[in-house]
């Protein structure tokens, strides 16, 4: 594999570099997630009500926002009454320490787990791993990742960057399958006999949550797979774990985020499962970990706050051009692409100083956002915070400083651009190097032979 | 102080002032169906199948009829008799349902807009079933169907309580590998709703 994530050190641009070597792989992994892009435009122009869909979504999300002590507090006490054991967790490792107690609680060693994002933001799988616990993820694409000692290049398509024989290699030396099988409908059949195997034998099975609703104190979990559920009804004790910012007010609320959800991440009408968890089983145990890790604290910042309406569709990834052409490794956070970039300076501003800069700032991403988040505008915002606080990328920071000195002396920005039309007209390799990050992958273009300032002079006489 | 304290503290402190939650009232220009073929398109169109029970049709030939004679048949539906039933065994130890070939139960209604049918563990008895079973089967009058998703909540209040409800669209299905769709993932490989007149 070319893309490995465990590279924190290296900047986003860096990385996406490396990703670009393989130009075949790029244009494939480009197309992939555009047709997908498609199909989500297909399912949502099919829904004459679509921009109403958003517009109430992000404005029922402003609500949770407003409102999230005294949602929280209801949520709490409702689920405590259906019979759940609600757990708070203010940052990662008390989250990760609170689901190892309790596998350590009911003496289990081997759990499985359906796709969970914000496990991954708290590294729970190295935590356990760590501790001894062996964690099976049930979720095809990232069981694929996994069994590679990967992480999820994507949120809602976690092996978007493997190709089939690729996959068929990995499952010939893991799960035995003959070498060379690389058809996607049987190497699934033998991760659904391999996990099958899991998921009658395993008595822990952790889960993310979709939607957590106030007024029921239930959880809400959307699979295709029928990974979560497979995990969740054959265990004793199911674990969810969710951010405190997945809370929606009321059950009717669901009408809505159900019909936004599967369309806007992969065109589909709905998820094939959307399961509603509101009491225990009979004689089991459903915990729920509530999760703040600077969740509270981005709520608190104006300008980035709509980022918690997030309902992880992953359309701003499938839509977003540099994503598409970096990989979602190059963000190096469990959750890439543009969200993801304005999530993770909230976590670590020094550590992901660079992913406000991994964007064009074109604004698709907010255009197909199902509960209108400012993705792009915040991104920008971003950048303005960043260079206040000087952690902006050094290069950019320079050019920055150096474009500010030379427009605000009108003589010598007249003498530097006619220097620059010469400079590129007689001597096109001063510009023309790598030294310069515009040449990369591009021409230069050619260069005007007047300014417009002159060319004004000139024939405003005539 | 406890983190549930903190939390709560801190979220207190950072929230803006109260906006109003706004109204679920459809815009005028909001789509509208036939309930019964769109349903029935949709269903199909995501890998599932319909089979429409006219009058006066014997349910349980037809449910005989369409799937192989030998597969073995669990039936927790009230609405046609027969066939094997749930064993009490599964109720501590679910995993004992790994071989049921065919789960046969009711669904309470369908979604017109996207196939989805809904279905509550009070109505099926054991919430594995119909993710375990090799082939889910449902039975579902067909005038219990809704145009979409908000109509949908309104029925799932209207009709109760539940401890674990579920929208099942279709068979479980994978498209990890390049995008290629695969039915049968985890769950069910193929689901049929049998519609009742």
């Amino acid at each position: 594999m070319s893309v490995h994530p465990n590279k924190p050190s290296q900047p986003h641009a860096e990385l996406a570099q490396q990703f670009n070597k393989d130009e075949d792989r790029v244009n494939w992994h480009d197309e992939t997630l555009w047709w997908i892009r498609q199909k989500r435009d297909k399912a949502a122009w099919s829904v004459p009500e679509w921009e109403w869909l958003r517009q109430t979504a992000s404005d029922i999300k402003a609500h949770v926002l407003s409102n999230m002590h005294d949602l929280l507090t209801q949520f709490e006490a409702q689920a405590l009454a259906n019979g759940a054991i609600v757990h708070w967790a203010a940052d990662a490792a008390e989250h990760n320490a609170i689901v190892h107690r309790i596998l350590q609680e009911n003496k289990v060693q081997q759990i499985v787990k359906s796709k969970s994002m914000l496990t991954e933001e708290c590294g729970l799988n190295e935590y356990l791993h760590e501790h001894g616990i062996d964690v099976v993820d049930t979720d095809l694409g990232e069981r694929i990742v996994q069994l590679a000692g990967e992480t999820p290049s994507h949120i809602v398509l976690p092996c978007i960057h493997w190709k089939k024989e690729e996959i068929g290699e990995l499952f010939h030396q893991h799960l035995h399958t003959p070498k060379g099988n690389a058809d996607p409908q049987y190497l699934t059949g033998a991760a659904r006999i391999h996990l099958r195997e899991k998921f009658l034998t395993r008595k822990v099975a952790i889960t993310g949550v979709n939607f957590a609703i106030a007024e029921t104190g239930e959880v809400v979990v959307c699979t295709n797979e029928g990974n979560a559920d497979m995990g969740t009804h054959l265990a004793d004790v199911h674990i969810a774990c969710m951010g405190i910012e997945k809370l929606i007010p009321q059950r009717q609320h669901l009408g809505v985020f159900t019909r936004l959800l599967a369309r806007s991440a992969t065109g589909q009408p709905i998820t094939t499962y959307t399961s509603h968890f509101r009491k225990p089983a009979p004689g089991r145990q459903l915990h729920i970990v509530l999760v703040d890790n600077g969740r509270s604290r981005q709520l608190g910042r104006e300008a980035f706050r709509n980022s918690l309406k997030c309902i992880r569709c992953g359309a701003c990834m499938n839509t977003c051009p540099v994503y598409r052409r970096s990989g979602g490794h190059s963000y190096k956070y469990a959750i890439s692409g543009p969200i993801g970039s304005i999530l993770a300076p909230n976590l670590d501003m020094r550590k992901h100083a660079d992913l406000p800069f991994a964007s064009t700032l074109c604004g698709s991403c907010t255009n197909v956002c199902p509960v209108k988040i400012d993705i792009h505008e915040q991104l920008y915002q971003w950048r303005q915070e960043l260079y206040k606080e000087g952690l902006a990328p050094k290069g950019k920071a320079v050019s920055m400083k150096m474009a500010g000195w030379l427009l605000g002396k009108p003589a010598l920005y007249r003498f530097a651009g006619k220097a620059a039309r010469t400079v590129l007209r007689l001597a096109p390799f001063m510009v023309k190097n790598s030294l310069n990050p515009w040449y990369k992958q591009r021409e230069m273009p050619a260069p005007p032979k007047q300014s417009f300032s002159e060319w004004y002079a000139k024939n405003k006489k005539a | 102080m406890s983190s549930r304290s903190k939390i709560l503290a801190q979220v207190k402190a950072n929230q803006p002032a109260s906006v109003a939650l706004p109204g679920l009232e459809l815009p005028a220009h909001a789509a509208q169906w036939d309930a019964l073929q769109k349903f029935v398109e949709t269903l199909s169109g995501i890998g599932g199948r319909v089979i429409r029970i006219l009058p006066g049709e014997d349910v349980t030939a037809t449910l005989l009829h369409a799937f192989d004679a030998n597969s073995n048949i669990l039936n927790v539906s009230a609405t046609v008799q027969g066939f094997q039933a749930l064993p009490d065994a599964a109720f501590e130890e679910p995993a004992l349902l790994q071989n049921v070939d065919i789960a046969l139960m009711d669904a309470a209604f369908g979604v017109a807009e996207n196939g989805a049918v809904w279905v509550t563990e009070a109505q099926y008895k054991l919430r594995a079933l119909p993710f375990i079973c090799q082939h889910l089967a449902v039975l579902l009058p067909q005038q219990e169907l809704v145009a979409h998703m908000h109509n949908a909540y309104q029925k799932v209040q209207a009709i109760g309580q539940y401890d674990f409800g579920v929208f099942i669209a279709g068979p479980s299905k994978t498209a990890d590998i390049e995008q290629s769709l695969v039915l049968g993932a985890h769950g069910p490989k193929t689901m049929t709703v049998f519609l009742l007149p």
